[in-house]
């Protein structure tokens, strides 16, 4: 049977690109051919459509951006607010699946939406990618910066920076126009987002992740025609085509470096003083706001999660080919879940 | 029945209840839902139904196309634009068809602000045509001449398509928006020659105004600073980076209202109209966007697009014959559907056929954004032709509009065989 | 008999329609202003232009729109029909428009009861901006809507449908002699 995908970020984004194709190979190969995939990389659901598409089987197979929908996924966005912690995408991104693996309300946020959570990405760490210099505190004084979550509006407001919300359509002409002056992201966008233009410079501020795309995420009405064998198979192929996805990245960035296409800026210790300072203070308030946020009991959450990013810490190493990534994260996460009851 | 089939039986069904005197917004929406319930079941039909509505509304970038339209409104209900007008007749009126190409000059100075063709006609539209039609200008060149120009609006950047097209096929945006200032002014180069033979077959069509003096003219020139104010406003404030595109619309409109306090031309009778029938045309306009929205999503899931993209991939045809079926078949897609849609639903298809035949990408964005903007003006589903329509209905039926953009369509058609061949010289 | 409902239809949605497109372009204005003076904008103007008046101002008006008979419909292959013929053909219009309304009407109100049990709500900046109620809009406007239409389909059956099809020609008329 052949999966149908929805993509939804186009046909030259990492998860069309490497993480799909991946996933649907290897699936291939583990089902001896039982199981494809067949991707519709846009036109049929817009991500912002994504939660209603896969409850409803409009897909089967689809990237869920929890922020869309933060009303339905608190417990699962919870490591949104932890965006900190971590050294590099393939520790959290494995920490987060995890996470949501083993976290019973996380898995009763997708049952009550009909969808099954197989794993997640997450972005590089995120740099200040500007049209001018920023290399102290001083410079971030009145820098217009577009922020795309709460933590990064918080940080910039921190620094004396002026947090402006902005979609994404419109951050090409704002950064051209000097409508604002920086953005926050991971510097493979340069090339993915064709920011090359107007970008700069990319201070290196390594400050947090984007880490709350479930990109592996199955509709109910999928898994309930797959067999415990073939869900395992299909869960299992997630992983390596995720870890696949986190390589792409890395190629882009090594990319944008090699060909010089920005100036990468070292910030000064004063602005990692601040950041590391902010970050302190962020992490103690963290369980104050997920609490008002309606997750219960959120200071064992944290710790629980902290754990796991120390533990990935251990296990990932430097330099790991993605097909070693993949195999890792198989047997450390799903060796033990019960596909028979998984999902349900 | 094969998904494929019930994708051509929903063009069909969608001709047929057009052609029968069916809102053209309920028929898109009717045969939409029907296809995907045929193709995936009353479920996913539901369900898109149910979210689609409120994912293509509540968008902030659209938000200008309201704003657009209040502001041509209230340009129009304060008398800012008859001075504008007038000074155009005075200047150029003498000319064959000088107003029809002073809106095309017009919109492509809008272009310049507005990524948007349908913005773009409204703010044009509702300016331009009133003031054709006191000059004795047939109604269809008139109307037809807006329409076309608005297309310009996603040519010339900032435009929405162009942006897209970079992102997704990894594309220097700058470079799109350099190549895509030339296809603009190319598009209204020959829009000015199409309205030019228009005049020359059929002068009765076109009506010159007497020739003025050069005192006449400087007078009436003198007139028009607040429309001069207004437009000073809005390029400023874009061209400083004061606001963006998208804001763009709601500043003009409050500047216009500004003038015309001061002015004492707008009465209270004249704003009430104008945001009156700003809510008509957008009621009229935005529905339309939504059923056009559902028609994409159809023929996604119909597979029809990428049997398209696969049946041209296997014909193996060269490259020159093959980029004329593509051209076919994005002037197929751009007759139903709205062009971020059909470039979301094709680019998937195309891109890596483009790889393999060694075509630029950079050309190829700048044509796929023509062909697009084509459709904006080509019937059935023409949404330029409809915001012009519905700014000037009062003494335009659709049938008419849709027949003044003929020449304008042979004039894109002109400029898309010199398009083909340019790369053939490359 | 069916007249005043009409006319309290069309006066509730321009007062209404007129009254966002107000607020709108003033939020935009102000927040452009507070950007460029006092460094921030006005908070979640995006959000609030792009989920509440965008959503009113593109569906609200969608009933006064078929009031004043400005939903766009092609008339060229009907426009020589007269009588009962042309009758059918209007009230063809009217039912499939109806029957559209009808399923726009219960998926909206689906889904805006789901969106309301969640509390949906999404993060602008660093506040939390509630989105549920917008999800209202739609089953309301387009039950309004729908009111409009079954008038229509009233009217046509018992006779009473005056197209009003002015001549387009009279209106260019006026506009020359204006000239
Ligand atoms: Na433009
Ligand atoms: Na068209």
């Amino acid at each position: 049977e052949t999966i149908r995908a929805t993509s939804a970020f186009g046909p030259n984004h990492a998860i069309a690109k490497d993480v799909y194709p991946t996933i649907f190979q290897k699936l291939e190969e583990m089902t001896d051919g039982r199981w494809t995939g067949q991707d519709t990389p846009s036109g049929l659901v817009a991500p912002n459509e994504m939660s209603t598409g896969l409850r409803d089987g409009v897909t089967d197979f689809g990237p869920l951006l929890m922020p869309y929908f933060i009303a339905e996924y608190p417990e699962s966005a919870l490591v949104s607010e932890l965006s900190m912690l971590g050294s590099s995408a393939q520790v959290v991104s494995s920490a987060v699946t995890e996470y949501i693996v083993t976290c019973e309300p996380c898995q009763a946020e997708f049952s009550r939406n009909g969808q099954v959570y197989l794993g997640s990405d997450t972005t590089p760490l995120y740099q200040l990618l500007s049209t001018k210099e920023v290399r102290t505190v001083d410079d971030m004084k009145g820098l217009k910066v577009r922020s795309g979550s709460p933590f990064y509006a918080a940080f910039i407001e921190s620094l004396g920076g002026v947090a402006v919300q902005m979609q994404s359509s419109e951050l090409f002409e704002s950064l051209s126009q000097g409508v604002i002056d920086a953005t926050f992201s991971s510097p493979h966008e340069i090339i993915a987002n064709r920011l090359g233009d107007v970008v700069k410079f990319a201070t290196e501020i390594d400050e947090g992740v984007f880490n709350g795309a479930a990109v592996a995420t199955a509709s109910k009405l999928l898994w309930d025609r797959m067999d415990p064998e073939d869900r395992h198979a299909l869960a299992a192929a997630s992983q390596y085509g995720l870890a696949a996805g986190l390589a792409g990245f890395d190629a882009q960035i090594k990319e944008v470096r090699d060909q010089n296409l920005v100036q990468f800026v070292e910030p000064d210790a004063a602005l990692i003083e601040a950041r590391d300072a902010f970050n302190e203070q962020r992490l103690a308030g963290a369980a104050a706001i997920l609490e008002e946020r309606g997750v219960t009991d959120a200071q064992t959450k944290i710790d629980r999660y902290t754990a796991l990013i120390e533990k990935w810490e251990g296990l990932v190493k430097a330099e790991m080919p993605a097909e070693e990534l993949g195999a890792l994260r198989d047997k450390e996460i799903w060796a033990n879940v019960d596909f028979a009851t998984y999902g349900q | 029945m094969e998904p494929m089939t019930i994708g051509i039986l929903a063009l069909v069904a969608l001709l047929g209840l057009i052609a029968l005197r069916v809102p053209i917004a309920a028929a898109l929406i009717g045969v939409s839902f029907l296809g995907i319930w045929m193709i995936a079941g009353i479920r996913p039909a539901l369900s898109m139904l149910s979210t689609i509505p409120y994912t293509t509304s509540a968008s902030w970038t659209l938000s200008s196309i309201p704003m657009f339209l209040l502001m041509g409104y209230i340009a129009y209900h304060s008398g800012l634009t008859r001075g504008l007008f007038e000074a155009a007749r005075v200047w150029w009126g003498w000319m064959p068809g000088g107003l029809a190409i002073a809106s095309l000059a017009g919109a492509s100075g809008f272009a310049a602000v507005s990524g948007s063709s349908v913005a773009c006609s409204a703010a044009i539209g509702r300016i331009a045509v009133p003031e054709m039609a006191r000059q004795g200008y047939n109604l269809s060149i008139a109307t037809g001449s807006v329409a076309a120009g608005g297309t310009i609006g996603a040519l010339i950047p900032p435009s929405i398509i162009l942006i897209l097209y970079g992102i997704q096929a990894e594309t220097s945006i700058n470079q799109l928006f350099l190549g895509g200032l030339f296809v603009g002014l190319a598009s209204l180069l020959f829009y000015v020659a199409a309205v030019l033979i228009v005049w020359w077959r059929n002068p009765e069509s076109l009506p010159r105004s007497t020739a003025h003096s050069m005192g006449d003219r400087w007078r009436k020139t003198a007139e028009i600073w607040p429309v001069l104010l207004l437009i000073v406003a809005v390029f400023g404030g874009l061209f400083t980076g004061f606001f963006t595109a998208t804001e763009a619309g709601a500043f003009g409109s409050f500047v216009a209202i500004l003038i015309g306090l001061a002015r004492r031309s707008l009465s209270w009778e004249g704003f009430k109209e104008s945001l009156v029938d700003t809510l008509l045309s957008g009621g009229a306009l935005f529905i339309i966007a939504i059923g056009a929205n559902l028609f994409t999503r159809l023929v996604a899931m119909s597979g029809l697009s990428m049997q398209m993209g696969l049946f041209v991939e296997g014909l193996g045809l060269g490259t020159f014959a093959l980029l004329l079926a593509i051209v076919v078949i994005y002037l197929i897609l751009g007759m139903f559907l709205e062009p971020i849609g059909a470039l979301l639903l094709t680019l998937p298809l195309f891109l890596p056929i483009l790889a393999q035949h060694g075509i630029d990408k950079l050309w190829f964005g700048l044509l796929v954004a023509k062909l697009l903007e084509i459709g904006m003006i080509t019937p059935p589903v023409g949404l330029n032709v409809f915001v012009i329509h519905s700014v000037a209905r009062d003494y335009v039926r659709l049938e008419q509009v849709f027949a003044g953009i003929i020449p304008f369509i042979l004039a894109d058609l002109a400029l898309v065989a010199c398009m083909l061949a340019i790369r053939g010289l490359i | 008999m069916l007249k005043p409902i009409e006319t309290a239809i069309a006066r509730f949605s321009m007062v209404i329609g007129g009254a966002v497109l107000i607020l709108m372009m003033l939020q935009v204005v102000v927040d452009v202003f507070m950007r460029a003076f006092l460094g921030a904008g006005f908070p979640a103007t995006p959000d609030l232009v792009g989920k509440y008046y965008m959503v009113a101002v593109s569906l609200f008006p969608l009933a006064l729109t078929e009031l004043k008979r400005r939903h766009i419909e092609a008339t060229i292959f009907t426009q020589r029909l007269t009588g009962r013929s042309r009758q059918c053909v209007i009230l063809f219009g009217f039912l499939i428009f109806a029957a559209v309304l009808a399923v726009l009407l219960y998926g909206s109100t689906l889904e805006a009861i789901s969106k309301t049990q969640r509390g949906a709500y999404i993060e602008a900046g660093t506040i939390r901006f509630v989105t549920w109620p917008s999800f209202w809009i739609l089953p309301f406007s387009f039950a309004l809507a729908l009111i409009v239409i079954l008038i229509r389909i009233y009217e046509v059956v018992s006779e009473q449908f005056d197209d009003d099809e002015h001549d387009v020609m009279e209106q260019v008329d006026a506009i020359r002699e204006d000239a």
